[in-house]
């Protein structure tokens, strides 16, 4: 069941990082700042979601999930919040041509 | 309709002197719904806290007076009408939202690899949600969700940025706003036409 749990945990940490990776990735790569942004809010939530899972079952206890999700909600509505700021303050400069 | 949704105009022009019985009902209704905000915001912020620092007791000298200052702050924020959740609904929605967010993070990730498939543009979406909690929900899971991002919001009106301008980024949107509707058990009536 350890091994089995370990495996998950690696293969979900692997993916993960590579979300994150493509994101870093994306930031570089996309032609605008709005474009860039989605890179940075979704690529980041999703690849930051898998690596706490996955970093719950190397653990093998059940309340670190707990602290784990609360982790990666509070990362995600932040990174939204942030990337609608950055939107807006990017708009309000007269670029929404 | 609900009593939230008064346009902010009328209130200006009706001098305070004259100030009519239903107006004050008013007032006192917005300050409850505020008051009721900063009550749940504090006990939200307190179970956070008991979550992240459940082992550690000497903690609370922090959490309690963070807790109190995130539910005071709650108090300058306009107040939202109060709205059942669907625990169904709810169900729905969680299994919509994490499928839509790996699937956002797929999307961009593809476009990321490949920028020449892009065909970014605006989408200006007025939205039928009621103000407050189903309004600053949608506007979140449009970020989160594949190849839309909320760029500005005017009051119901939301201007979106897309990776993608075809008829199926408009398709998901409705999409996002009826699961949403239902999440809040808004029908028809109560939605904003």
């Amino acid at each position: 069941m350890t091994t089995v749990l370990q495996v998950v945990g690696l293969t979900l940490t692997t993916f993960g990082v590579s979300f994150l990776l493509i994101a870093a990735l994306g930031v570089w790569r996309l032609p605008d700042v709005l474009s860039r942004l989605h890179a940075l809010t979704k690529a980041d939530s999703a690849g930051l979601a898998l690596i706490a899972l996955g970093a719950a079952c190397l653990k093998g206890r059940p309340d670190s999930l707990l602290v784990l999700g609360l982790c990666v909600v509070l990362v995600a509505l932040s990174g939204v919040t942030i990337g609608h700021l950055i939107a807006r303050a990017h708009l309000s400069e007269g670029d929404l041509e | 309709m609900t009593i939230h949704d008064v346009p902010p105009i009328d209130r200006q022009q009706t001098p305070s002197a004259t100030t009519e019985p239903h107006q004050e009902v008013l007032a006192v209704a917005r300050s409850s719904g505020r008051l009721r905000g900063a009550i749940t915001t504090g006990t939200v912020l307190v179970v956070l806290w008991a979550g992240f620092h459940w082992n550690d007791p000497t903690s609370w000298t922090v959490g309690v007076p963070m807790a109190l200052i995130g539910g005071a702050l709650v108090l300058f924020l306009p107040a939202s009408a109060p709205l059942q959740l669907s625990p169904l609904g709810m169900l729905r929605f969680a299994k919509f939202a994490i499928i839509g967010i790996l699937r956002g993070a797929v999307d961009v990730s593809w476009h990321s690899l490949s920028p020449r498939t892009l065909q970014p543009g605006f989408i200006p979406w007025r939205t039928h949600l009621p103000k407050g909690g189903p309004r600053r929900l949608f506007a979140v899971a449009i970020t989160l969700l594949p190849g839309t991002l909320t760029a500005r919001i005017e009051d119901d009106m939301l201007t979106i940025h897309a990776l993608d301008l075809s008829d199926a980024t408009r398709d998901a949107l409705a999409a996002l706003e009826a699961h949403i509707a239902k999440l809040y058990r808004l029908d028809h009536k109560e939605m904003v036409l």
